[in-house]
């Protein structure tokens, strides 16, 4: 069992708006291991990117906690907060907000700057990471004039230089055109395949189904957690959360209910035209 | 249309004036000022303009582009140099140049003119041309937090200055690009931008401002959460992947101006001819 890196205990969360409070999210009870890469769908409002401040410690929690590292973030002091910061890396919806210098390996060599690392190896870890999210033909240019995808990129490789442990991704495709979303994905997957922890907030299932673990998010509470093939298979409960089935898994329910006996827990389109495959297998 | 607007503008290239230290640069630039106001007599205008061609000649800029710049101040330059034609007074019992009608051009007047004139061009040349067109936004920032970093000690903010002018040229074209977008925008829903006395149209300006506005405070909003999460909390303990050094060509080009001045002064002494 690998080491668990977040760990909330009825995490909850509301705000307050003409001083009445709006309750957010109720009791969360979630654990990330070390080295996962979990997805959490919700559709808006469903408080998934609330939670995923939470987790960043963007935000502070109205009641419950949040374990970090094995470490309560109850009251703990700024420096403590800040290393946590930097262990718990965050990339956000909108690429043009994240980015803060005129030139590419400027931006991404902001974080490690902020850390007072030493110059060559800010250098060399700026130069990493670019490499990681292939932009390193990029590092001169100036971040307006690239597409989404590429600007996301560099946003990833940004938080990637702070050398953290876990990377939470809010939203970070919900912005881009198909090419950037794809671009940003095999990023992501990259990352995970790397080891590092990867929490990926989204609402777009496609997405989900590369992940190893997808937890559904409703109205602030978690109404589904498991592997993405088994909760995308609790057809009522994905599409009371507001999201949409996937083409794959539909198809898959038709033809069972048209009869044909078919395993229809494939996500992905390969693992679908197996499942077909070996339900027509007996014909040919 | 508002991708004209040329704040800012920086030429890549590869002259000395590109590859030296961002910080020479502005001392220098200085230095080259006060030469120029220290000129008095005709040899050294001669030298300032010499010294003023000779740099904007080594800065590898096209001469296309430095006539643009140069061209909307040429106005300025004329009317100047006309001002002070008529402006001179001379000492008691000059003769006139010529006169006709009540007025007396003098050569003193004439020279004035011709000296004013030269020195604004020099102006234009040496800070305008050669400094901002061979110096990014971003290096002319660092350099000026480096130079002014002796005020950290009377607890001036010159971290958070020189943050904000960064940030500020990192959203001047983000912020164009909108600009755009809301006008188009509202032109779809048949706003006029461009007909209509002044007032009108400052008036039809407004439904552009106010979304603008509003777009710029959640930007600021997002940018300063995102930078918190990438571990910024001010300027302390802070350090920068670029380390510069002294490398020869700066001193070349200190010893270069260190020359300028001095020879402007010494002309002025020596070659006293024409000073007003």
């Amino acid at each position: 069992m690998a080491e668990t890196v977040i760990k909330t205990e009825k995490l909850g969360f509301s705000y307050e708006e003409d001083g009445k409070k709006v309750p957010v999210l109720y009791d969360i009870d979630l654990e990330i291991e070390r080295g996962s890469f979990t997805c959490i769908l919700g559709h808006n409002g469903s408080g998934k990117s609330t939670l995923a401040k939470l987790l960043s410690l963007v935000l502070s929690p109205s009641s419950g906690k949040v374990v970090l590292f094995g470490k309560n973030t109850d009251g703990i002091t700024e420096d403590e907060a800040y290393e946590l910061r930097r262990r718990v890396g965050m990339v956000f919806q909108n690429p043009d907000n994240q980015l803060v210098a005129t030139v590419v390996e400027e931006d991404v060599a902001f974080g490690p700057e902020n850390l007072g690392i030493e110059p060559s190896e800010i250098r060399k870890r700026v130069d990493d990471a670019l490499e990681l999210v292939g932009m390193s033909e990029y590092k001169k240019h100036s971040p307006h004039r690239l597409s989404g995808g590429q600007k996301q990129r560099v946003a990833i490789a940004g938080i990637i230089a702070l050398d953290p442990d876990v990377i939470i991704f809010d939203e970070s495709t919900a912005m881009l055109d198909p090419i950037g979303r794809a671009e940003v994905m095999e990023t992501i997957k990259k990352l995970a395949a790397r080891g590092t922890t990867v929490i990926l907030i989204t609402h777009y299932m496609e997405e989900a189904a590369e992940a190893d673990r997808a937890v559904v998010l409703d109205d602030g509470r978690i109404t589904a957690d498991g592997k993405p093939e088994d909760v995308f298979s609790m057809t009522e409960t994905i599409e009371k959360a507001g999201l949409e089935i996937p083409q794959v898994t539909r198809l898959l329910k038709a033809l069972k209910s048209d009869g044909i006996n078919v395993d229809t827990r494939a996500i992905k389109p390969q693992g679908a035209a197996d499942a077909i495959k070996c339900a027509l297998g007996g014909r040919k | 249309m508002l991708k004209d607007v040329t704040l800012g503008q920086y030429f890549p290239g590869n002259s000395i004036f590109h590859k030296t230290d961002p910080r020479i640069k502005l001392l220098l630039t200085v230095a080259y000022i006060v030469a120029i106001f220290l000129a008095k007599s005709g040899a050294a205008y001669a030298l300032l303009l010499l010294v003023s061609i000779l740099i904007t000649i080594m800065s590898g800029i096209r001469l296309s582009v430095i006539l643009k710049g140069i061209k909307p101040l040429i106005f300025v330059v004329i009317i100047t140099a006309i001002i002070n034609v008529f402006w001179y007074s001379p000492p008691e019992g000059t003769e006139p140049l010529f006169s006709f009608w009540k007025i007396n051009i003098y050569l003193g007047g004439l020279l004035t003119a011709l000296y004013m004139a030269i020195r604004i061009l020099c102006l234009i040349l040496g800070t305008g041309v050669v400094l901002t067109y061979t110096t990014s936004p971003i290096a002319l920032t660092d350099a000026i937090e480096s130079l002014l970093s002796p005020l950290k000690l009377i607890k001036l903010p010159v971290h958070e200055f020189s943050m904000m002018m960064t940030i500020a040229l990192r959203f001047i074209p983000t912020l164009i690009e909108e600009t755009d977008k809301i006008m188009s925008a509202q032109k779809a829903r048949g706003a006029d931008f461009s007909s209509g006395g002044l007032i009108k149209r400052a008036k039809a300006l407004l439904p552009v401002l106010v979304p603008l506005f509003i777009s710029a405070f959640r930007r600021a909003d997002e940018l300063a959460v995102a930078m918190e999460c990438r571990c910024y909390r001010g300027g302390k303990g802070r350090t920068k992947m670029t380390r510069r050094t002294l490398r020869p060509y700066d001193f070349i080009l200190v010893i270069f101006f260190g020359a300028f001045i001095a020879g402007v002064v010494l002309i002025n002494k020596y070659i006293p001819f024409y000073t007003v």
